[in-house]
């Protein structure tokens, strides 16, 4: 039974990282030694079982988080429910992945424009201390960001938590007051299954573009 | 009997837990809500922050500067129970292994239990409950008032020993720890109170199962955005980050691994939780 201890799909990175420490006995890992899996990390990207599995990892919207929207309006998690979206955690004062998150999914929303309507764009801050809805209409208008299609969405510090436990963000509060995050972009259907996963910003948004269309089917 | 396994051999080889010692032992004098133990504040060295450092002197400065302060608060004097769980179930259905919804428990959720509501051979009522995910395991803490400790809260605890409030650099302390790690679990598991001691009273932080942290998705391993990058080099490359010294804490260590392999659904066979109340936070 101990043979749990590591679950789950990040077995083989941890079980190799813990080889190559034996192993090495001090010696630095170097990339080529990644343990991730190959085809994690030639993409980065995480296509998320179909059907099967999608159902089996649930609905977001079975989380009853409180949402406060950039205008300030206060709204459900479920309240998303019914529209494609494509959404990431970010926080407005970061100044370098959370940018390049945004830009990417831009990009994306440029690549729809005109042939996919109804494809909503979520940015769920991790910053319940200062993005408020003032911080986040700042950070949508410095980042020229069209409302009709984009929200950006603060929670309580222990709905910001949740979320992230359920969407597999890791992030944690340097003491300088940067978030220290992954940096994913997911793309949720309707009813609020995860769809896609990507890790890290990619220079190749074709896989996102292809997990919308077909979460729209 | 058939005990689910879902996980290789390489990773059955690295995962041991589990260790007896001779019977339970007093602790000291404890305070506190019924159940749990009042541990008193204090400061302990994570170990993805140890630095490097040129010679001894400047790393044990360096080591205290790195400390990080932890508020006193209650802990639960074991890890939650079968028992326990069992009667957090027959009052919350919708946390019963048949009815718990998929996005907050597993396939393996509950799985060593006979049934919804009966526990069999694999769950002795004593024993620690484990097959929880995050979800269920602060669910089962908050209709008590409660929640799980955060990393820096159960780290500071793990650190002690049964006579030292810090035995993080006590070799046969981590000797200790590193044998237990490579030793496999009993089935079934023991029950509470079979583990080790602390100098709190707090009992069986080692020796019994691996415990949820609140915050065990703070371990940034993966390397994908600018803050990991730093956090990354230390724990994946940890041992050279740490120093040949610092390399003995090698239980912390594999703590730290193991937190990072987890998602909160996950639901495993040698993870258990406690909780805490009326904590001042850490930092």
């Amino acid at each position: 039974m101990t043979g749990n201890m590591f679950p789950g799909s990040a077995r083989w990175f941890v079980g190799g990282l813990l080889t190559v420490a034996i192993a090495s006995g001090g010696a630095c890992g170097r990339q080529a030694e990644s343990p991730l899996p190959a085809d994690a990390r030639a993409t980065g990207a995480h296509e998320l079982p179909a059907a099967a599995g999608a159902i089996d990892q649930g609905s977001i919207f079975d989380l009853d988080l409180a949402l406060v929207d950039q205008e300030g309006r206060q709204l459900r998690l479920a309240d998303l429910r019914g529209t494609v979206m494509l959404a990431a955690m970010v926080y407005t004062s970061c100044d370098s992945v959370c940018i390049m998150v945004t830009e990417q999914m831009k990009a994306i929303e440029r690549q729809l424009a005109g042939v996919d309507g109804h494809v909503r764009y979520t940015l769920f801050s991790l910053d319940p201390g200062r993005d408020t809805p003032e911080a986040m209409r700042a950070f949508a208008r410095t980042q020229q960001l069209d409302t009709a299609r984009w929200r950006l969405l603060a929670a309580s510090e222990d709905d910001v938590r949740t979320l992230a436990a359920v969407l597999g963000v890791r992030y944690q509060l340097e003491e300088n007051g940067e978030i220290a995050h992954s940096a994913m972009i997911f793309v949720i259907d309707g009813e609020g299954v995860v769809r896609h996963r990507q890790v890290g910003v990619g220079p190749d948004g074709g896989a996102l573009v292809a997990a919308v269309r077909r979460a729209r089917d | 009997m058939h005990y689910p396994v879902r996980l290789p051999a390489i990773a059955a080889a690295m995962a041991g837990l589990l260790f007896l010692l001779p019977g339970p032992r007093p602790g000291l004098a404890r305070e506190g809500e019924p159940g749990m133990i009042r541990v008193p504040a204090g400061s302990y060295a994570p170990l993805y922050r140890q630095p490097t450092a040129a010679d001894d002197a400047a790393a044990d400065a360096a080591r205290e500067s790195a400390r990080r302060r932890v508020a006193a608060f209650d802990m639960d004097e074991y890890p939650v129970t079968n028992a326990q769980f069992l009667a957090f179930v027959h009052q919350h259905p919708e946390w019963r292994r048949s009815q718990a919804k998929r996005l907050f428990v597993d396939d393996n959720y509950l799985a060593h239990w006979k049934g919804d509501l009966e526990l069999g051979p694999l769950a002795p009522p004593g024993s620690p409950v484990v097959n929880v995910s995050w979800f269920a395991a602060r669910a089962y803490l908050r209709a008590r008032g409660k929640d799980l400790p955060t990393v820096d809260q159960w780290e500071y605890v793990a650190a002690a020993s049964e006579t030292d409030r810090d035995a993080s650099r006590d070799a046969t302390f981590l000797g200790r720890l590193r044998a237990w790690y490579a030793r496999s679990a009993p089935v079934p598991l023991p029950a509470v109170g079979s583990g080790a001691g602390t100098v709190y009273g707090v009992r069986d932080v080692h020796g019994l199962v691996w415990e949820w942290t609140l915050d065990f998705n703070s371990a940034l391993v993966t390397g994908e955005s600018r803050g990991d990058s730093a956090l990354d080099r230390t724990l994946y490359c940890g041992s050279g980050a740490m120093g040949a010294s610092d390399f003995e804490n090698y239980p912390a260590f594999m703590r730290y691994a193991f937190r990072s392999s987890l998602e909160a659904r996950y639901s495993i066979g040698s993870l258990g939780f406690r909780g805490v109340k009326n904590g001042g936070g850490t930092r």
